[in-house]
C-alpha cells in the first residue's frame, strides 16, 4: 500500500468561516474512504482542495503531485463527480463519450459504450431528456471508462431514489473497483455506503474527527444495549455516546473490554449512522 | 492538439447558431431570390428604385445595364456589398452573443464541475472559444456568403434583369479580399471580444451588464471630470468595421474609383500598418489573459 494523499496542517477560511482548521490525514491507495460530516463541516472544501479546486494553507500532495500548480496533469489520474446535476443539458450522450475519449488519454470509450447499452439511455439523446438517475448512470459510464487511481464522488446520488442509489454502488463495486484504484466518497446516506468502504472520516466544523478503519471501528466500538437496572453501572464505564429505545439503554463504547460490557447486557457493533450521531455530538458536549 | 480540437467541437456542439446563423441567412436570401424571379416572370416589371434613377421598367433592365456599362458596374457593386454587410452584421451580433455566454453559462448550469475535471486547463479552454470568435465564425460565414454570392449571380441570370459585369477574375480576387477582410477584422475587434470574455468570466450575473456598464461609466466619468471625451470617441472610431475597406476612412479613396477593381486586398495594407490595429490587439491580449485567470479565481465559487 501505498500513500496516495498526504495533508499536513491542511486549511481553509473563508472570511471569518473556517472551514478547514488544519486537518492532518493520509489516504492510502485501495481504499474506499467514507467522508462523513454535517452540512457545512469542511466535507466539500477537503475535496476541492484534494481536486485543486480551491485554495487552501498548508501542505497537501495528492499522487505525488501539488493539486492546484499541476491540476491539469493530476486530472488525467483523477475522477470527480460533483453531484448528478453538472453534465450540461445540451450535450449528447454520444458526444459526451467522443468528446471525453478525445481529452482524455485514459478513457476507453468502448467501455463506457458498453456500459451505457445496459442502461435505457439512448447515443442520440441530449442530457437534458434523460432522467435525473440517467444522468448519473451516464456520468458514471464516462468516469467507470477512465482508467484513475483516484475517484472522488461528492454526493453522486443526491436526489436519487432508492433503485439508482443501489445500482450505483454496485456497479461502483462490481465494475470499476479494484486494488489499484482508491476512492473518496461524501454522503449523508451513510447507511448505504457502510458495507462499502474500508476507511471512516468524520469530520465535522473543520476537523477530524474520527479517522479508522473499518476493521478497526468493529474492534474499537461496541453498541451495548442495557436494561435500566444496568444502565448506572454502564454509565459508570463512561460510555462515549448515550440515549433510550423502548424503555431500553443504548451506550456506545470506544476502546472498552467486551468481557466486562457483556455481563451488562447485549453487545452490537455499531452502525456507521450511530457511530455518527456519537462522535458529533461528543464534539459539542 | 487533438484535446483542443474536441474542445472546438464542443462549442459547435452547444452554439449550433454559430454556424447555422448564416447558412440561415443564405437560405432566407435565396428563398428572396426565388421570389424576385417568380415576380419577374409573372409580369411584375415596376420596380421602384430610389435614387436618381428613380424607378425603371425590369424588362428593359437588361437593355438599360447593357447600355450604361458603369451603371452595370454599380449595381453589382451594391450588390456585393449589402451581401456582406448583411452576413457581417449576423456575424458580428452573434458572436456578440456567444462570447457573453462563453465563460458564464458553464458555471451558470454548474457544468463548469465537469469540463474541469477533464484533463484541460484554463488557457485551452479559453482559446478554444477564442478560436471560434476569431477563426471558425468569420470562415463559416465567409462560405455561406461565397454560396449566397454564386447563388443571387445565378438568379440575377435566371430572372433576365442583368448579368455582373464583372470577370472570374474580379470575383475570385473579391474572395480573397473578403477572406482576408473577416481574419483582420477578426483582430481588429479583439479589443470588444477579449472584453466581453472578461466580462463573461467575472459576471456572477448578468454578464450583459458587466460587459455594458464598466465603459459606460468610464466615458461619463471622463465627460464630467475631464469634459473631454477621448474614451468614447476612441471606442467608437474602433467599433466601426475594417471588413468593408470601402466604409473606413482612407480605405475607401483607393476602392471607390469604378472601373477598377472596387474591393482590393491592398485595402488592407493602410489597416495593417496601422498603430490603431496593433494597440487594440495588445489590449485584446490583456483582456484574454485575465479571462483566462479570472476563470480559474472564478471557478472555485463552484
Amino acid at each position: 500500500m501505498t500513500t496516495l494523499i498526504r495533508a499536513r496542517n491542511l486549511g481553509k477560511t473563508y472570511g471569518n468561516t473556517v472551514a478547514l482548521d488544519g486537518v492532518d490525514f493520509d489516504i492510502d491507495s485501495g481504499a474506499i474512504v467514507g467522508l462523513i460530516g454535517p452540512n457545512g463541516a469542511g466535507k466539500t472544501t477537503a475535496l476541492k482542495a484534494i481536486l485543486g479546486l480551491t485554495r487552501y494553507s498548508g501542505e497537501l500532495d495528492v499522487l505525488g503531485r501539488n493539486p492546484r500548480s499541476e491540476r491539469t496533469d493530476l486530472m488525467r489520474d483523477v475522477c470527480f463527480i460533483a453531484d448528478v446535476a453538472v453534465l450540461p443539458r445540451w450535450l449528447k450522450v454520444a458526444n459526451a463519450i467522443e468528446f471525453v475519449a478525445g481529452v482524455h488519454p485514459n478513457f476507453r470509450p468502448e467501455k463506457a459504450q458498453q456500459f451505457l447499452s445496459r442502461t435505457k439511455i439512448k447515443p442520440e439523446q441530449k442530457v437534458g431528456q434523460l432522467s435525473k438517475g440517467m444522468v448519473a448512470q451516464l456520468h458514471l459510464a464516462l468516469v467507470m471508462a477512465i482508467d484513475a487511481r483516484l475517484l472522488v464522488l461528492d454526493e453522486p446520488t443526491l436526489g436519487l431514489d432508492i433503485l439508482y442509489r443501489k445500482q450505483f454502488y454496485s456497479d461502483l463495486l462490481n465494475e470499476y473497483f479494484d486494488e489499484q484504484r482508491t476512492i473518496i466518497v461524501t454522503t449523508h446516506q451513510v447507511e448505504e455506503l457502510e458495507r462499502i468502504l474500508t476507511h471512516l472520516m468524520f469530520i465535522n466544523d473543520g476537523r477530524i474527527v474520527l479517522n479508522e478503519t473499518m476493521d478497526s471501528i468493529s474492534e474499537k466500538f461496541v453498541e451495548l444495549l442495557a436494561s435500566p437496572d444496568q444502565a448506572d453501572a454502564a454509565r459508570a464505564l463512561g460510555p462515549i455516546h448515550e440515549h433510550t429505545v423502548f424503555g431500553k439503554h443504548m451506550f456506545l463504547f470506544e476502546g472498552e473490554s467486551r468481557e466486562r460490557l457483556r455481563e451488562l447486557g447485549e453487545l452490537h457493533s455499531p452502525s456507521v449512522a450511530d457511530l455518527f450521531v456519537a462522535k458529533m455530538q461528543e464534539g459539542r458536549a | 492538439m487533438k484535446p483542443f480540437t474536441y474542445l472546438v467541437r464542443r462549442e459547435l456542439w452547444e452554439n449550433r447558431w454559430v454556424w447555422r446563423a448564416p447558412v440561415a441567412l443564405t437560405v432566407v436570401l435565396l428563398l428572396s431570390y426565388i421570389a424576385a424571379i417568380v415576380l419577374t416572370h409573372a409580369g411584375v416589371t415596376h420596380v421602384h428604385i430610389e435614387g436618381d434613377n428613380g424607378s425603371f421598367n425590369i424588362q428593359s433592365g437588361a437593355a438599360y445595364f447593357a447600355a450604361h456599362p458603369l451603371m452595370a458596374d454599380k449595381a453589382s457593386f451594391v450588390f456585393f456589398g449589402v451581401l456582406t454587410a448583411l452576413f457581417n452584421f449576423v456575424l458580428i451580433i452573434t458572436m456578440a452573443r456567444y462570447l457573453l455566454h462563453s465563460l458564464y453559462g458553464d458555471r451558470k448550469d454548474r457544468s463548469i464541475l465537469f469540463w474541469r475535471s477533464m484533463p484541460i486547463s484554463d488557457t485551452a479552454t479559453v482559446l478554444s472559444k477564442l478560436l471560434i470568435v476569431m477563426i471558425a465564425a468569420p470562415l463559416a460565414t465567409f462560405v455561406m456568403l461565397v454560396i449566397a454570392q454564386l447563388l443571387g449571380i445565378g438568379a440575377a441570370a435566371a430572372g433576365g434583369v442583368f448579368n455582373f459585369t464583372w470577370s472570374v477574375g474580379d470575383v475570385i480576387h473579391l474572395w480573397a479580399f473578403l477572406i482576408v477582410g473577416f481574419f483582420i477584422q477578426s483582430l481588429w475587434y479583439l479589443p470588444f471580444y477579449g472584453w466581453i470574455m472578461m466580462a463573461s468570466a467575472w459576471a456572477r450575473q448578468a454578464p450583459v451588464l458587466w460587459t455594458v456598464l464598466p465603459p459606460l461609466l468610464a466615458g461619463f466619468i471622463e465627460l464630467i471630470v475631464f469634459q473631454t471625451n477621448y474614451f468614447f470617441s476612441a471606442v467608437g472610431d474602433h467599433a466601426v468595421s475594417v471588413l468593408p475597406g470601402i466604409s473606413h476612412d482612407g480605405a475607401m479613396a483607393h476602392s471607390a474609383q469604378l472601373g477598377e477593381r472596387a474591393f482590393s486586398v491592398r485595402n488592407f495594407a493602410y489597416v495593417l500598418s496601422s498603430g490603431e490595429l496593433w494597440i487594440g490587439v495588445a489590449i485584446g491580449i490583456v483582456f484574454v489573459a485575465a479571462a483566462i485567470v479570472i476563470r480559474r479565481y472564478r471557478a472555485e465559487d463552484y
